[in-house]
């Protein structure tokens, strides 16, 4: 696993699975679509990414191909980083 | 005679039987079959010993057989009672128990929750498959669970009438409750029917409409996008819970499915807004953006109307105990650049009467006194399910009304009214309930959860305001031993009691929280402090 994908894994396990039953998210498994994400996990993952890797998420890149798995993100937070 | 809710649907059956009544992910299901199914499944239930009055939760996902399931429930007579499948099996298991459900009616894909539940002491007799989606099989010996392919035996014929009448349940809505314990606002059908009628009629909806159905069905606003699209004759469009986190994917469905009329909180609308890359969208069968639940930013709501201007953008207004009570319509000129206040909650709705009494009890006629907003007429539910004394403070005798006996809802909404005399404007509320992407919070409800933990000597939950969610919660907590327990053990252990939204998103562990003069935890002192830089 890449240094950006353990990170944001380690984000997403600490703050916004709290509660749920689930320690650990896999790298190829749908955060949305299995309801560990919702509205407000996005917003508080969206804030995140951009204070954690000084990025900014833009209009068109919250859907499925960036946010649908963690690493799709992780791919998705380095391809952002590599153009800035 | 059409006065029951599921009458809407015998008579649009009867009118448009060939017509799409509700999609989802490309399939379809017509009037007549959504008929022909939801007489098979109210026959299971009449036959499983459902009578008139019983309570049936709805344990599903946004699916076809949400739409299923409840109007099933109505045709055998009963009251529908939609559980949020999100919430921790303890809640659900008191709401189970709380207002007296037997039966539920749920899906193989709610197999993991489901049971989870049926572990616990729910006290259920039987749970009814309302789709045939395959997943894993459930096992559970303890209580019986009836599949579809059995509910597919009965016949599909119109199934008798049970004598229920308009004053009679359709629904119980579980909201949060300060005391701790969620509280089950009960709903006739008279109630929905008169909300269906003016929304019908003010929105001019017909059956080439295709009107969204986001809200779960635990949360009202899911009255609309179900009884008023079936009133018209219109097409559901079913929304799946995990569009709401993904914008540009609701953004699509809104384009690909022609929407016309979309009925949204405003976080999800200003969440589409910042990502749904409305303007490469062809929306132009959008017609009318309805949002209610909380406050709509101006600054967000501005920029949705910039980028679609062409729909009619409507407030409404309502709590649970109302549904919707006001409505006002947007214009541009309420979202221009020199305006930071939000948009007016509006006028009462047909049929509906909304009045404001100031500290005195005296009514409020002149713009800028402010309030506290009352509702009467059907509007007004029937109280509170098994909890006489919180429906006899919310539920009062109208004091206004000197002539005869008559029931008003007092909203604990502190309004003013506009100086074109006519709209009321929302100020705010005097006690502790918030709001969170149109969800209702009692904080005094997460504060008793902790309170529950015996590590915990003393707790308070503040909300801090939040442009796109509404409220952000921070709890602050006062330990009886410095070392005994982690904020993430005690988020964890909220998990057990309360729902995902209601979870504070930090927990911050104090030696002492600050006090007012009359020794009471000093909330806005505890919110300066989230606020002032460290």
């Amino acid at each position: 696993m890449s240094g950006t994908q353990e990170e944001i894994r380690r984000f997403i396990v600490d703050s916004l699975l709290v509660g749920s039953e689930r320690t650990d998210v896999e790298a190829d498994e749908p955060l949305t679509s299995s309801g560990l994400i919702d509205s407000l996990g996005m917003l508080r993952l969206i804030t995140y990414l951009e204070e954690q890797f000084q990025l900014e998420v833009g209009d068109g890149d919250v859907g499925d191909e960036n946010f649908g798995t963690l690493s799709r993100l992780a791919a998705f937070v380095d391809r952002r980083r590599a153009e800035s | 005679m059409g006065y029951l809710l599921h009458h809407l649907l015998r008579d649009s059956a009867a009118r448009y039987a060939a017509k799409e009544a509700v999609r989802m992910g490309g399939l379809a299901m017509t009037f007549a079959e959504l008929d022909r199914r939801t007489n098979q499944l109210a026959r299971t239930l009449r036959r499983l010993g459902v009578q008139r009055g019983d309570r049936v939760g709805i344990f599903v996902p946004k699916s076809f057989a949400s739409v299923l399931s409840v109007f099933a429930v109505m045709k055998a007579g009963g009251v529908y009672v939609p559980l949020d499948p999100s919430a921790p099996a303890a809640r659900l298991t008191y709401i189970l128990r709380d207002c007296g459900i037997k039966l539920l009616l749920s899906s193989p894909r709610s197999a993991g929750r489901l049971k989870e539940v049926l572990d616990g002491d729910s006290q259920l007799q039987a749970v009814v498959f309302a789709d045939e989606a395959t997943e894993s099989a459930l096992e559970s010996p303890a209580v019986p669970i009836i599949p579809w392919s059995a509910v597919a035996q009965e016949s599909d014929a119109e199934i008798a009438a049970t004598g229920a009448i308009d004053s009679d349940l359709a629904y119980i809505l579980y909201t949060s409750g300060s005391t701790g314990v969620p509280k089950g606002v009960m709903i006739a059908h008279r109630t929905i029917a008169t909300f269906v009628d003016w929304s019908c009629d003010h929105f001019n909806v017909t059956s080439d409409d295709r009107v969204t159905s986001y809200a779960p069905l635990h949360f009202d606003l899911s009255t609309f996008d179900l009884f008023v699209t079936v009133k018209a004759g219109g097409t559901i469009v079913l929304v799946g819970e995990h569009l709401s986190a993904l914008p540009d994917q609701l953004a699509a469905l809104l384009q690909d499915e022609k929407v016309t009329i979309t009925y949204l909180v405003p976080s999800i609308l200003s969440l589409m807004v910042r990502y749904g890359r409305l303007s490469d969208r062809d929306l132009s069968a959008l017609r009318l953006i309805l949002f209610a639940g909380e406050v709509f930013p101006i600054k967000y709501l501005r920029q949705l109307m910039g980028v679609i201007p062409h729909p009619q953008y409507h407030n409404l207004y309502g709590p649970t105990e109302t549904n919707v009570c006001t409505s006002y319509r947007v214009l541009l000129e309420d979202v221009g650049a020199d305006r930071t206040q939000p948009v007016p909650i509006g006028e009462a709705c047909a049929n509906s009467e909304v009045f404001a009494l100031d500290e005195r009890g005296e009514r409020v006629t002149e713009p800028g006194v402010e309030g506290e907003l009352w509702a009467r007429g059907s509007c007004v539910a029937q109280g509170y399910w098994g909890d006489p004394e919180k429906t006899a403070k919310g539920f009062v005798q109208n004091p206004l009304n000197t002539a005869f006996r008559e029931i008003a809802y007092r909203t604990g909404d502190i309004v003013t009214l506009a100086p074109d005399r006519r709209n009321w404007l929302f100020v705010g509320r005097r006690d502790h309930m918030i709001k969170s992407r149109g969800y209702r919070i009692e904080l005094g409800e997460i504060e008793s959860a902790l309170y529950r933990h015996e590590q915990v000597k003393e707790a308070a939950v503040v909300a801090i305001p939040d442009d796109i969610l509404g409220s952000r919660l921070r709890a602050f907590v006062v330990l009886t031993d410095h070392n005994g327990v982690t904020p993430k053990q005690l988020m964890t252990f909220c998990s057990q009691h309360l729902p995902k939204y209601m979870i504070p998103e930090a927990v911050e562990l104090c030696a002492v929280l600050p006090k007012t003069s009359s020794g009471k935890i000093d909330r806005p002192a505890l919110l300066r402090q989230t606020v002032a830089p460290s």
